[in-house]
Parts: C-alpha cells; structure tokens; sequence
C-alpha cells in the first residue's frame, strides 16, 4: 500500500504527472523530419507529414523524445531511401515544437532540448495530447542552425489508442 | 494492464517520483528592459490566451540560452551564469503564493529531469514578476523565459 498525498492523488487521476521510470503507451513510432537537404531557415515551419496514426481523434500521445546524434548517428529521409546526418545536440536549443489543433490553435510549445532525454537526467518528456492533428504540428528554428550542412531531427513517438484505454 | 507493450514497472524495486506530464504548455516571458539593477521588478508581458478564468496552472520551467537559444518573441533568454534571478507569481487575488523562487531551481535540467509542480492554481500574469539579486552576466533586454503548465478546468 502506498500513501500518496490528495493532491498528488489527484494529479495522477486528471493526467498531470506519473511515475518516471517508464515509458508507457502501447506503440512507439520513430519520426524522422529531413530538412530537405538544407540547413534549416530560422522563422519557418517544417511541419510534420500528414500521420493520421498520430492524431488526437484516435490516439493519445504519452511521450515525446528528440532522439539525439549522440544516441542515433543518422536518420531515415521521408522515402527512407538515404539518410541524413541527426541534428546536432549541442544546438537543440535553436528550436521548438509546436503541436497544434485541427484548427491550428497551438496547444503546446515545447523547446526541443527539454525534450531531450539526455540532457534531463534520464526523464523523458510526457505528454497528454489528444487533440492534435500531427500534420499541423511543426518545428521552428529561431536562430540559424551551423554549420550549413544537411540534416534531419528524430523524434521517439510513444502513443495509446484512445479505444484501449478509454 | 493499460499499457502492455512498453510499461516497465519499478514499483518495490526503486523509490520513485512523478513528474509532470505536459497538457498544455505556454511560453512566457518577464523582459529585463533597460539596464539591469536589483530589487527591481520586471514583469511578464501579457498571453491574452492565458488570462481565462477557466485555466489552472501546475508546473512552471524556466530556461537559460543553453535550452532556448531565443524566445518566441525574439529575445535573448538570460545566460546560464546569470544565477540572480528570482521569480514570484501571483493568483488572481494578487497573493504572492510563490515567492522569490530561485529562478536556477526551476531549470528542469538542474532537477534531474524533474519538472517543479504546484497546486491547481490560477495566476494573474501581469502582475508575476522578476527580480534581480544580482546582475552578473544580465544584459539589457534579456528575458526571464518559462514554460507555464496548464490545463483547464
């Protein structure tokens, strides 16, 4: 038996916080974004391909990661024919994610190095969105990315379908 | 089970700890306008979207350059040598229920992760400031940057 305070006990029934230590959710998706073989351009939206497997109508989205260079070296292209080097991690904080509503209302901005892993001793970033729409979601830069070369940013998706645990 | 694939449970094994899971998440910013001096209060610029009555916030996380290199709204967050910074947030009653929080505490990478919580409150953002206890490594016009957790009610 544990004895949790109300207010935490609350927390965990309203979806606000969970034990770390786990990562939970019935499927994982690993989401590559190529910048199109350029540096990326600070001040414009690289949005995500269209995912209807990842929107907010048929799954919750548990957890977010950026997959750093450190733990993954190269990344599939959107053909997944070539790959691209990973985004540098010392320069994760130049960015941000933007997940978005069907009406692309933002529903959350979440600075890429605090979703980073790595760099937060271990804790995975969780989340609990269920209304996104995943083609409206999109990464901006706010400062130029050095040096100019081509790469790409990974993302570990980790979801439940809402039908399961409703 | 709820989640059969990637649950690892730690229960009677480790002592664990919640961390925050983000529902809905704004970032907001108090400007350090003109040149830097303590004890002044520098307050956050207003988010029409969060000044509804129906939101409770309930975990706040600040951020150096080293996690934001600008802000949103094309700022230079402060550096992460600028350790004299203090943030206080106020509820709709103008209480001052968090008061001078040492803005370093509240940087999730210096928790081990952990994101700081608070009890389901609504806050009067114009009226949240912060304050300088020093101002090594400020520069005029740095911002204070946070990202404010919310959820409605």
């Amino acid at each position: 038996m544990a004895i949790i305070s109300p207010i935490l006990q609350d927390y965990r029934k309203k979806h606000r916080i969970k034990q770390v230590g786990c990562f939970d959710g019935n499927k994982s998706k690993f989401i590559s974004v190529p910048f199109n073989v350029r540096t990326p351009i600070n001040g414009y939206n690289y949005y995500f391909d269209a995912d209807s497997s990842l929107d907010g109508d048929k799954v919750v989205i548990s957890e977010i990661a950026v997959v750093s260079a450190t733990a993954q070296a190269q990344l599939f292209t959107s053909n997944g024919s070539n790959s691209v080097d990973n985004y540098p991690s010392a320069q994760l904080n130049r960015g941000s994610l933007y997940i978005c509503d069907i009406n692309q209302q933002v529903i959350s901005v979440l600075p890429l190095s605090s979703l980073c892993a790595e760099t937060n001793g271990g804790k995975p970033a969780f989340t609990w969105f269920d209304t996104q729409v995943w083609a409206n979601c999109y990464i901006l830069f706010q400062t130029q990315l050095t040096p100019a070369t081509s790469y790409g940013l990974g993302f570990r998706i980790t979801y439940f379908d809402k039908y399961i645990n409703a | 089970m709820r989640y059969p694939f990637f649950t690892i449970f730690v229960k009677n094994k480790l002592k664990t700890m919640d961390n925050l899971i983000i529902k809905r998440s704004q970032i907001i910013e108090a400007k350090i306008s003109g040149t830097p001096a303590v004890n002044n209060r520098y307050f956050f610029t207003d988010i029409p979207a969060l000044s509804r009555l129906n939101i409770v916030i309930y975990g706040l996380e600040a951020f150096t350059s080293a996690q934001l290199s600008v802000s949103p709204q094309s700022s230079n967050p402060v550096v992460s040598t600028s350790t004299g910074i203090c943030v206080t947030l106020r509820n709709q009653a103008k209480v001052e229920f968090a008061y001078q929080i040492p803005y370093y505490t509240l940087i999730r990478s210096n928790n081990a992760g952990l994101v700081v919580l608070f009890t389901p409150t609504t806050i009067n953002l114009t009226d949240c400031y912060v304050q300088l206890t020093s101002t090594t490594s400020i520069n005029a016009n740095d911002v204070a940057c946070f990202n404010l957790y919310y959820d409605f009610v």
